[in-house]
């Protein structure tokens, strides 16, 4: 992600004036895309969904396209910007130079103008079991009491856990170009997501899925998912891991005991020793 | 392999704009980082050994047939395009021999290190273990230039 | 079979090339080298030097190893790049069945030259 963080096209200045350049398709008159441009004036702050919120209140109001948090955590907003898959609402014009240069994601159908057809994206990732699953039905059906885990223990995880599902690892995953069968970074991530909590024991039920033909031996390290993804998942690390655990188990030996809860507002001895959550970074 | 969920994976729209990149999704690079690019090499490279391979065990074959037909091969083989072949053979080898060496700890998920909180700016396993791939390319760049150097002064 | 033993073998042939086909390029190309150290005579690839090379059975051991391993490294992986052009179940049998008998092929036309080749 560090690379996206430059400044590579060189930035433009606050009152300048943005060429939005949009790959438009109308399914219900086009049959490839069609281009089309728009100048938009720039704002401070301006994000790429800001400008195509401006094209569509101000110049154009059949333009298309699908947000909802416009604060990067939602994915709904994932388009090809600038010749990369990134969410509109996470970049600010002003990283991207005068001509912005906005296209559908790659790998996936337009539906209309920028909104991509997520629903194989959700289907990979249902494929994977991406919840918790243990062997103890009782304890799952009506619990009892919560389940233990240390911060370390989180830590081994929690990075895989902030997918946004937004969909751009896979419009960056060479495999994904080619093969619909293929089940991408993004549910292969989540797979390893649970395969590594401590509460899980569902590694052998998951390789059902992900040891199979089009499983995660379809990866073979690009690492583009990785740059793509704006969460800081790190997909292509959860995919290496999980290649790992089909072959010697997930990194903890057997799933994580139900616990009495401490009282409010308990500390251990050792709890100043652990690692803090971070501070918000934004 | 994807299991035919509940969902339909088309909803009901008269027609889409597909944006699969098929075959172009492979060859093309564009701005995505060092190892995307070392990922096409790679297969590229893995593709012209198993070419070849076929081909070599029938030439290298023909050593049972007499030292006549050893030395006139060797003779065909000796032609300015089979040299350029064999180079490229050199070099395939070398690259991903190399680049395999990598590969071979990674998809195992060692020289990547561990998994953290995602503090901005995003830390990416790959961009750990650059100063290796950057080190294993300069090898293979030392290999291939003594390889070709000594071939063609053979 | 679950893919990841299949997976793993290519990783471990993967290992082996790494080894015996390096021995094998060392020997065929930088042979320059290898013989300033005093380790082989030149020409490497004289018919002398090629038949005795092959007369040895620790070298026919080693180059049908070397055979096994690539065929076996090389079409899985050719198997994998096919399958992810061609990735229905139908295609894949189709690409099994071919990757398979071409290696079985060349496995034994490659075996043959070997064994008689120790025998010349
Ligand atoms: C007419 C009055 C209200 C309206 C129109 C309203 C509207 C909304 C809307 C549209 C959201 C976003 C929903 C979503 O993201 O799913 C929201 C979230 C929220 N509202 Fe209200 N709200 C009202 C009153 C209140 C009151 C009285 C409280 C507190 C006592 C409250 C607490 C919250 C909280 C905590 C959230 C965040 C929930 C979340 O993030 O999931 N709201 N509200
Ligand atoms: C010299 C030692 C070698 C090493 C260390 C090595 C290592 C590797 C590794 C680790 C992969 C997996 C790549 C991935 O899935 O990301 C691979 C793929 C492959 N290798 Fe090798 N290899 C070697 C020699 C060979 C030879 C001699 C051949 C041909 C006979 C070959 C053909 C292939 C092919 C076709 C692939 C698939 C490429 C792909 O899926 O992108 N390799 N190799
Ligand atoms: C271009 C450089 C190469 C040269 C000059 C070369 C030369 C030879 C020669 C002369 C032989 C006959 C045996 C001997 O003389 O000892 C041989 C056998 C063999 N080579 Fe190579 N080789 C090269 C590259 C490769 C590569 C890249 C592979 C693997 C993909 C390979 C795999 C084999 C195998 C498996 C045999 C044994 C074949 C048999 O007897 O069945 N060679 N090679
Ligand atoms: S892994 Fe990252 S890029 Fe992929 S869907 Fe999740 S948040 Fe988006
Ligand atoms: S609108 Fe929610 S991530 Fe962009």
């Amino acid at each position: 992600m560090a690379e996206i963080t430059g400044n590579p096209e060189g930035s433009v200045p606050e009152g300048g004036i943005l060429t939005l350049r949009v790959a438009r398709y109308d399914p219900e008159r086009d049959r490839a895309a069609r281009p089309q441009e728009w100048k938009v004036k720039i704002l401070p702050g301006m994000t790429v969904l800001d400008a195509l919120f401006a094209v569509k209140e101000e110049q154009d109001g059949s333009l298309a396209f699908r947000c909802s948090c416009r604060m990067g955590v939602c994915g709904s907003c994932g388009m090809f910007i600038n010749g990369k898959p990134r969410l509109a609402c996470n970049t600010q014009v002003n990283e991207l130079g005068p001509v912005v240069e906005v296209a559908p994601l790659p790998n996936h159908d337009a539906i209309k103008d920028l909104v991509p057809d997520l629903a194989l994206t959700f289907r990979r990732h249902r494929a994977v079991l991406p919840y918790i699953i243990r062997n103890d039905v009782a304890e799952m059906e009506s619990p009892t009491r919560e389940f233990g885990q240390t911060p370390e223990e989180l830590a081994r995880y929690v990075q895989f856990s902030y997918c946004l599902k937004c969909s751009l690892c896979l419009a960056a995953c060479p495999t994904v170009s080619t093969s619909e069968q293929f089940l991408g970074p993004q549910a292969l991530a989540q797979a390893y997501r649970f395969v590594a909590d401590t509460r899980d024991a569902g590694l052998g039920e998951r390789a059902g899925v992900v040891d199979a033909s089009h499983g995660v031996f379809g990866c073979h390290l690009a690492g583009a998912c990785s740059e793509a993804c704006p969460k800081g998942v790190d997909p292509a690390l959860g995919i290496q891991l999980l290649k790992r655990s089909l072959f010697v188990g997930p990194p903890h030996r057997a799933p994580a005991q139900v616990v009495s809860a401490f009282p409010e507002g308990y500390r251990t001895p050792e709890a100043a020793e652990r690692p803090k959550a971070p501070p918000p970074s934004v | 392999m994807v299991a035919e969920a509940q969902t339909p994976v088309r909803t009901q729209v008269p027609s889409r704009l597909s944006m699969r990149l098929g075959l172009r999704g492979w060859v093309y690079a564009g701005r995505y980082p060092a190892e995307r690019y070392l990922y096409i090499l790679h297969r590229l490279c893995g593709l012209g050994l198993i070419l070849y391979l076929p081909l070599h065990v029938w030439v290298t074959g023909r050593r049972l047939q007499g030292p006549e037909a050893w030395q006139q091969t060797m003779a065909i083989l000796s032609r300015p395009v089979f040299v350029a072949g064999e180079i490229l053979v050199l070099a395939a080898f070398v690259f991903h021999a190399i680049n395999g060496f990598r590969l071979l700890f990674g998809h195992l998920g060692c020289a990547l290190g561990r998994p953290e909180y995602p503090v901005y700016p995003y830390p990416v396993a790959l961009h750990r273990q650059r100063r290796l791939t950057t080190a294993l390319m300069v090898l293979a760049g030392a290999f291939l230039a003594a390889g070709v150097w000594g071939l063609l002064t053979k | 079979m679950r893919e990841s033993r299949l997976w793993a073998f290519h990783l471990i042939c993967g290992a082996g090339l790494l080894v015996l086909l390096s021995l094998h390029m060392g020997l065929m190309h930088y042979a320059g080298i290898l013989a300033l150290l005093g380790w082989v005579r030149e020409p490497v690839l004289s018919f002398p030097s090629v038949v005795e090379r092959g007369r040895g059975a620790a070298w026919a051991v080693m180059y049908v190893l070397l055979l096994g391993f690539a065929l076996y490294h090389g079409l899985y992986g050719l198997r994998g790049v096919l399958g992810e052009i061609w990735d229905t179940p139908r295609a894949a049998r189709f690409i099994n069945a071919g990757v398979v008998t071409f290696g079985l092929a060349v496995l034994v036309y490659g075996v043959a030259v070997a064994v008689q080749a120790a025998r010349l």
